[in-house]
């Protein structure tokens, strides 16, 4: 503050523009500090100042080393003043300024100072205290001594603590304040400031960690001593401060009013037992609106990604390296190598030509004629250790080289048998043979290395087989002796064994594409590998009863009905006696596998089907459901026997949306997409991925997704007919003919909303949405559709221009509506309200309504075999499995997963649940508890029960 | 050692290549898939000949398996050629306590699954 100590007020301003200043580094906003430069331009610097005492009024003090670190965050009083003082008008804020520092000073003698016994001062502070800023050594030299701390100490607390606000709770980094005012030459005041000065720690014991607020003249020479000299900052812990404490209160026993607050305690405690069982209190979970959000969308060019990914083994590693290798040799001018090269680029070729069993042939192993020549000559370079070789190898590349445009017909020849023929096939092996042996051509496109490698394989099996007395009329193992007998050299066996250690890991690059039957051969294997490690999986999902380790052996076995049934039905019966104490370890799911590989990993599954007639065949449709994230479409047949790889797969160019397999033709696989569009498949041929059949402009498509397709069985000439839903609104009919044909069954209208008092207001669209149908099992002309506005109507599909019946009780949209399969009148439809309502076909309003989940439910289906059993999906992650002959409240089992669900399933031959979602991966989980009854009857008894119970007005 | 570096980079190079070209060829892809389920100790392809095409095992115990099971494969194959001479073999297991091998005997090839045995 440049204000002296009788309040006179001098401007700063005019002693600021002095040239000493030195060019600012750190640019705006000033610190307010002394020695901190300045820019030459006063305006800019006044400018500066006044930003930052705008900033806040509590100013915010700190040492003068942090102040050189963060130069904008500190403010002091002088920059408030030089402000006001540099703008005249706002001479008035001053003076009030300086009127409250007048009446702190008056207040400054009731200031109680507390000191320990050592004479520390253990004055409790304010709780806002201001850190004032900056000092500079000149002033720390002249202020020492003149003032005392005593005496101005007050000021500053008295003072800082109304101003400030900031820094209130920083904590104190210095442990005592103290006051100090430059009074001296007001010559010396270029800018002033309110600094804290570290007083010399030679001064005294009792000031020995005092720091001072002054009112700082500021001088700017001597600006590099002042920077280099070190400054010492003190930072000691702060204070613990209690926002909150509550206590718990022990008594005495002997306390008199003990027995009130014993009978206190009592009461709560049985306030809480109460809570547990009581109707009064409920769990329960209320949908509130969603915040409003306003979308902004921006157009950018999308972002190109890709991604790979492979497998390396050992031997690719290795491989690479060494063809590395060879490639840097291959730099040489070496017209010999060169031509080895390209010979072996024709072996290669060669090689792709002809099937394995072919290229053994030519190379003279099969026909006994030429494998006594072939042998020895192959080998020769490798294990006769360079006697023959040493002189052959040459000459044999040489040869090489010039035979290389006759070795077709060499193979040609050999295949003939001619004598001609085998010598030049077995040069050929023998060209080879001394490209291994050179090291050159390692894996040099023929079968050279691991024929190599077999053969020295044979001879050490043979050393040692020979020795074990084991037969010999094995062709392989006569042949190994052979070798054996043509290398001569006994020892060099050892010696081969161990080059065929270096090189038996090496791969021939023949192509495994080529070979016949690979891939299917390959499949079996894997199946046969799948269903060794996943067999105790796979019996349980048959529902075979693993044999009971106890009962092992005896005579009866627990895989006849009857039998089973009765432990079963005790179960169900204890159930109903109690039927929430006994949820957990009856019924449950069990998580058995998933469904998913590398292709299906970060799609969303949006459909699930079963082939009717091959019921193990779960047919998965792949596709995205928000409109912003489409891509290409997937359909996976996942078999039984194979669960970690699908059958087979068939790609499409929109995600699919929904599927349905014929029942009459169950080879056919009719398939919804995003795009609007609806195609056949002949899953007979899933190699090929084009439709029989399917619509686009020509036939007419849906104008949006399409929800679901069902085959309808009309008993008409026509034969089976597909049926699809879309948002577009309408309901279509698809003829299978030369090419898709259709009729629109229904085009969904808008029912206005009969809301009280609402004005009817015109609709945008007319058009009614539609998300999903069912044809009921009783009549096939009449269907269910549910719409995106919450109603479900009842059509028929000789009326295409009126609904028969509107349900009305969703509040948002009708996700699913399934007819129960076992009583025909009975139908569940859910919806994102978060709600399950069961209907009556001739009643307007919801029997029961089931609400457990507190998200939006993409998906519901029936139990195939247990009438009282439905599940249900939620976009939060939970499987629900409904059971109700145990409960129409609470479901009977939630399973809870950390992804969002689309569709669930049944299985129709076995107690397995499907639930499958947002990952792509469609999880298996086999139900257990959930005994059917085996007569149909029985079953349907037992939901007219269990609805008995629930509702009051069942009508037949 | 600017050329040891320049090498090593040629080499990455080429490995990085070499993985491109290998997920364009669905067989081998599927081999190595196949080697790494859970429990498999080794895969491999011998021709119909008994040689090793391709093995993830080492090279004496692939010697090994192609030695010993080649003609086991081709006993089997004849065996049950004579019992029945319309049916033919497409999948041999032989279970050990702790292993089992699986082999899917084709003409011109055979696969030959290690894998660990889940007995109780």
């Amino acid at each position: 503050m440049v204000e002296d100590r009788a309040g006179r007020s001098m401007p700063p301003w005019m002693t600021d523009s002095k040239p000493t200043m030195k060019p600012s580094i750190l640019g705006l906003p000033l610190p307010l500090g002394v020695h901190a430069s300045m820019t030459g331009n006063p305006f800019n610097l006044a400018k500066a100042r006044a930003d930052a005492a705008a900033a806040s009024m509590g100013s915010r003090a700190s040492s003068y080393r942090s102040r050189r670190q963060s130069v904008g965050s500190q403010m002091s009083h002088l920059s408030y003043s030089s402000k006001r003082s540099l703008r005249s008008m706002k001479s008035g804020r001053f003076g009030r300024a300086g009127k409250s520092f007048k009446m702190v000073e008056a207040a400054e003698p009731d200031i109680i100072q507390v000191f320990d016994e050592h004479g520390n001062d253990v004055t409790p502070k304010p709780l806002t205290t201001l850190r004032a800023t900056s000092l500079h050594e000149r002033l720390l030299q002249i202020n020492t001594d003149r003032f005392s701390p005593e005496s101005e100490r007050p000021s500053i607390y008295s003072r800082y603590s109304m101003a400030s606000s900031v820094a209130s709770f920083t904590p104190d980094t210095l442990d005592n304040d103290g006051a100090d005012r430059e009074e001296g030459d007001p010559s010396m005041m270029r800018w002033s400031s309110v600094a804290i000065i570290p007083k010399d720690t030679a001064h005294s014991a009792e000031n020995q960690r005092r720091i001072q607020l002054i009112y700082s003249s500021i001088i700017s020479p001597r600006l590099d001593q002042d920077f280099e000299r070190p400054i010492s900052v003190i930072i000691t812990e702060s204070e613990t401060f209690e926002i909150l404490s509550l206590k718990g209160h022990i008594l005495n026993n002997t306390y008199e009013n003990v027995k009130d607050v014993l009978d206190r305690n009592a009461r709560y405690k049985k306030l809480l037992q109460l809570k547990v069982g009581s109707a009064n209190y409920s769990d329960s979970s209320a949908q509130t609106l969603f915040s409003l959000h306003k979308s902004k969308e921006v157009q950018v060019t999308a972002k190109h990604t890709e991604t790979e990914a492979c497998q390396a083994n050992s031997w690719d590693i290795s491989d690479t390296y060494a063809r590395k290798q060879q490639a840097g040799k291959k730099e040489l001018p070496d017209p010999e190598n060169r031509d080895s090269i390209v010979q072996r680029g024709s072996a290669i070729d060669v090689s792709e030509d002809a099937r394995i069993s072919t290229l053994l042939v030519s190379a003279g192993y099969l026909e006994p004629s030429t494998s006594t020549t072939a042998v020895p000559s192959t080998l020769g370079p490798r294990i006769t250790a360079g006697s023959v070789a040493g002189s052959r190898r040459g000459t044999l590349l040489g040869s090489a080289a010039s035979l290389r445009k006759t070795l077709y017909g060499a193979f040609a020849g050999s295949r003939r048998g001619s004598t001609v023929g085998s010598v030049l096939a077995s040069k050929r092996g023998s060209i080879s043979g001394s490209r291994a042996g050179s090291r050159r051509g390692s894996n040099a496109g023929s079968l050279a290395p691991s024929r190599k490698g077999s053969m020295m394989g044979n001879i050490s099996f043979s050393r040692r087989a020979s020795k074990a007395g084991v037969m010999m009329d094995d062709p392989l193992l006569s042949r190994g002796s052979l070798m054996e007998k043509s290398s001569g050299v006994g020892d060099e066996g050892t010696d081969a064994l161990l080059m065929a250690e270096d090189t038996a890991c090496e791969k021939k690059d023949l192509d495994l594409n080529k070979v016949f039957g690979l891939l299917k051969a390959l499949e079996v294997a894997e199946r046969a590998l799948v269903q060794n490690t996943m067999h105790d999986k796979l019996l349980f999902y048959r529902d075979f009863k693993p044999r009971d380790p106890e009962i092992n052996g005896s005579v009866q076995v627990t895989l006849s009905a009857p039998q089973n049934e009765k432990p079963a039905d005790e179960k169900e019966t204890v159930l109903k006696r109690s039927p929430i104490a006994k949820v957990g370890p009856v019924k449950q799911v069990e998580w058995l596998w998933d469904f998913s590989c590398d292709l299906t990993e970060g799609r969303n599954i949006s459909c699930l089907a079963w082939n009717r007639a091959s019921k193990d065949l779960l047919t998965i449709g792949y596709g995205q459901f928000e409109f912003g994230s489409q891509k290409d479409g997937l359909i996976a047949f996942w078999s039984l026997k194979n669960a970690c790889y699908p059958h087979a797969t068939l790609t499409a160019p929109s995600g699919v949306t929904a599927l349905d397999f014929s029942t009459s033709n169950p080879n056919l696989l009719a398939v919804g997409f995003y795009s609007g569009n609806i195609a056949i498949y002949d899953v007979r041929s899933p190699q090929d991925p084009m439709p029989i059949v399917q619509s686009g402009l020509s036939t007419g498509k849906h104008t949006d997704p399409v929800w679901k397709v069902q085959w309808i069985d009309s008993n008409s000439e026509h034969g089976e007919s597909l049926v699809s839903i879309s948002t577009d609104g309408n309901v279509t009919q698809w003829f299978l003919k030369k090419e898709l044909e259709y009729v629109n069954l229904m085009t969904l209208k808008r029912v206005a909303s009969n809301s009280r008092g609402a004005p009817l207001q015109p609709f945008i669209s007319r058009r009614a949405a539609g998300m999903c149908f069912d044809f009921s099992p009783r009549d096939s002309s009449i269907y269910l559709v549910g719409t995106e506005e919450g109603r479900i109507h009842k059509c028929s599909r000789s009326y295409n221009e009126q609904y028969l019946q509107t349900y009305v009780g969703h509040t948002g949209p009708v996700f699913q509506v399934r007819w129960s399969p076992f009583i025909p009148s009975l139908f569940l439809s859910c919806s994102s309200d978060w709600t399950v309502c069961l209907w009556q076909e001739d009643k307007e309003t919801a029997l029961l309504v089931f609400q457990s989940a507190t998200q939006s439910l993409q998906d519901l289906r029936w139990s195939f075999t247990n009438a009282c059993v439905f599940g249900t999906v939620s976009d939060d992650g939970h499987l629900e499995i409904w059971d109700l002959s145990f409960s129409a409240v609470r479901p009977a089992i939630v399973y809870e997963e950390k992804r969002r669900l689309s569709c669930v399933l049944f299985c129709q031959t076995s107690p397995i649940v499907v639930s499958a979602g947002s990952n792509g991966a469609a999880s298996i989980f086999r139900m257990v508890g959930f005994d059917c009854e085996i007569n149909e009857a029985d079953e349907v008894q037992k939901l007219r029960k269990a609805l008995a119970s629930n509702v009051n007005t069942l009508s037949d | 050692m600017e050329d040891l570096d320049a090498e090593e980079r040629e080499a990455e190079r080429l490995l990085a290549s070499a993985k491109l070209f290998q997920r364009k060829t669905a067989a081998d892809e599927t081999f190595k898939w196949i080697a790494s389920h859970k429990g498999v100790l080794g895969t491999l392809i011998i021709s119909s000949m008994g040689f090793p095409i391709r093995s993830t095992m080492d090279s004496p115990t692939t010697m090994k398996f192609a030695v010993f099971l080649g003609p086991l494969v081709a006993k089997a194959k004849q065996a049950l050629h004579m019992i029945h001479a319309s049916q033919e073999l497409t999948l041999l297991r032989a279970r050990t306590s702790g292993r089992e091998v699986i082999i899917v005997p084709k003409d011109d090839f055979a696969i030959i699954i290690l894998q660990k045995a889940s007995n109780k």
